[in-house]
């Protein structure tokens, strides 16, 4: 049995034009992980995992020592006992959901008890009926409630989960997030989800059957106001946005910087928002569209923005503010479309 | 009709099909490493003999396991008998020129597979060695299976290298293609007929089924 703890991690790497330098300390819980695409969030992942070797820094769960680059300790990844859930969900199409999930269960345990635990856990994500059926006949929502149940059947010390729920309709998205919150807290280990869609980084973090989960903080030291229970309001929202940039601790080295709200420990998530690299001159990725100047940018930016999440008119400047200053604001989806138009602009003249 | 270069044929042809099979697939991983030094070398010696004179390769084979050479001399103080001009010979010269289709095919395969579910294994617990026999090869199993059938009908029909190594001696290494070749020198052309028949429909009912097996892997 895993031995709950906080995940603390502090890793630099650097690949490429791209650099990385974070330090995070996750409580047990959900963590949301909130930034655009391309701002490190999955690099992050990666070496926390064990996917990616930083270039030095220590991550270290509930006591244990995954990575040490002074002390040369490096855990093979599948030593680490760890559940990593990846955007493209990654289930094995020649196993059944059942097989799938037994696939990373202790191997030392006997078969029958491998497979009790399997269905057990495949029902608890609504998802039994599938066992025997293969990954190719699943819808979207069926294949991520597998993919979940295979993360969370190996009882890890830590979750990981990329970009998991980007597949799925708001309705859909909301019952699993209740889902996922109440397993991770079952299981009582960090697990931090990343995500670009501040939709649903809200979503994971409020509604009805928020829970704290064990060992998790002080919920209010000193942000009153907040509420840390029940859905959350519009307000609430542009309430962390101002938060977030007035960060209590911000580590920004290179290309990323990360920002922790101040009521971070208020709440049994927090949001950590990394800078778009769109504004990082330290970026040089290749493959990005052409840029624009910086202004008009930004009123693109916000075009975008608007158009998509249309919100009540009293929030209007704020939104704008938050626009220019914070992270993560924008669905890369939205922030692409604005560089193509950028671009076929520019290629008129 | 003769049974017996058919029946050779066949022989060698099974041998040497396992022989560049697991080879084969064994440097097609290696080939699919991205950080292997000497990759492209390598990648270049393997593939050498789909592209040349098969007169040129056995002649380098003649070199590389004759009588004379380290390999035959060590090769016939273990067995007593030599490589070249022997049943031996003709089951290396199939398996030369059959190793180049399986390497080719079986890292096609391998390389097909989607490189997260491997590092989703390896997340779920399993060391490589069980990600690589879990996932990564039943994945690419059809198109490794259609690699070992274009070996097969290689190795079955293989003239000009066996012919430099192994000679043409008859009831001893006289496969079918090459008996093929006496036959219709001499004017046999009767006894030719059956062998180039089997040959045929074994080829092209490889061939149907390959096709089969690799395009229900483009659709999975």
């Amino acid at each position: 049995m895993p031995a709950p703890g906080p995940l603390s991690a502090s890793v630099a790497l650097r690949r490429g034009g791209f650099e990385l330098d974070a330090n995070v300390v996750v409580p047990p819980g959900i963590t949301v992980l909130l930034g655009r695409s391309g701002s490190g969030k999955s690099t992050l992942l990666g070496a926390v995992a064990g996917l990616l070797r930083p270039d030095r820094g220590r991550v270290m769960v509930g006591g244990h020592t995954w990575f040490d680059g002074a002390a040369g300790v490096d855990v093979p990844v599948h030593e680490r006992g760890l559940a990593f859930v990846f955007q493209t969900l990654a289930l094995f199409p020649h196993k059944n959901a059942r097989e799938n999930v037994e696939y990373g269960i202790d191997r030392a345990l006997p078969a029958a008890e491998r497979r009790q635990r399997a269905l057990s856990t495949l029902e608890r994500m609504r998802v039994a009926h599938l066992a025997e059926r293969r990954p190719a006949t699943f819808s979207g929502g069926e294949a991520q409630r597998v993919a979940l149940a295979r993360a969370f059947a190996r009882s890890p010390r830590l979750v990981l989960l990329d970009e998991a729920f980007s597949a799925l309709d708001r309705d859909r998205r909301r019952a699993l997030c209740a889902d996922v919150r109440e397993a991770v807290a079952d299981l009582g280990v960090p697990a931090i989800m990343v995500t670009h869609h501040q939709r649903e980084a809200r979503e994971m973090a409020s509604g009805p059957s928020l829970s704290t989960p064990a060992g998790c903080g002080p919920r209010h030291p000193g942000g009153g106001h907040r509420r840390a229970v029940g859905p959350r309001t519009a307000a609430d929202h542009d309430d962390d946005l101002d938060e977030r940039r007035s960060g209590a601790h911000e580590m920004r080295r290179g290309g990323v910087a990360m920002t922790r709200p101040a009521a971070a420990a208020a709440r049994p998530w927090l949001a950590l928002a990394l800078a778009g690299c769109d504004t990082t001159p330290s970026h040089s990725d290749t493959k990005q569209m052409p840029r624009a100047p910086r202004s008009r940018m930004r009123r693109l930016e916000r075009a975008a923005y608007r158009d998509r999440d249309r919100r009540p008119a009293g929030a209007g400047h704020r939104r704008s503010a938050a626009g220019r200053g914070a992270a993560g604001l924008l669905r890369p989806g939205s922030a692409r479309l604005a560089h193509r138009d950028v671009a076929r602009r520019s290629g008129a003249t | 009709m003769e049974w017996a270069p058919l029946l050779l044929s066949f022989q060698v042809a099974i041998i040497a099909t396992v022989i560049a099979g697991v080879l084969g697939v064994a440097l097609a991983l290696l080939l699919t490493q991205p950080r292997m030094p000497g990759r492209d070398l390598l990648d270049v010696l393997v593939t050498a003999p789909m592209v040349l004179p098969p007169t040129v390769l056995g002649y380098y084979l003649l070199v590389a396991i004759g009588r004379r050479s380290a390999i035959g001399m060590a090769f016939e103080s273990l067995t007593g008998s030599s490589i070249v001009f022997t049943r031996t010979g003709a089951v290396v010269a199939a398996t030369i020129g059959a190793l180049p289709f399986v390497v080719k095919n079986a890292r096609a395969a391998l390389e097909g597979v989607d490189p997260t579910l491997m590092r989703a294994a390896r997340t779920l617990g399993a060391g490589p060695a069980r990600a690589f026999f879990t996932v990564r090869l039943p994945l690419a199993w059809a198109g490794i299976v259609a690699a070992l059938m274009v070996a097969f009908a290689k190795s079955l029909g293989d003239f000009g290298v066996t012919l430099m190594v192994a000679g043409n001696i008859p009831g001893q290494t006289q496969t079918a293609s090459l008996a093929i070749y006496d036959a219709i020198q001499a004017n046999r052309e009767r006894d030719a007929l059956g062998m180039i028949a089997v040959l045929s429909v074994v080829a092209i009912s490889l061939l149907y089924v390959v096709n089969k097996l690799t395009g229900k892997r483009a659709d999975v």
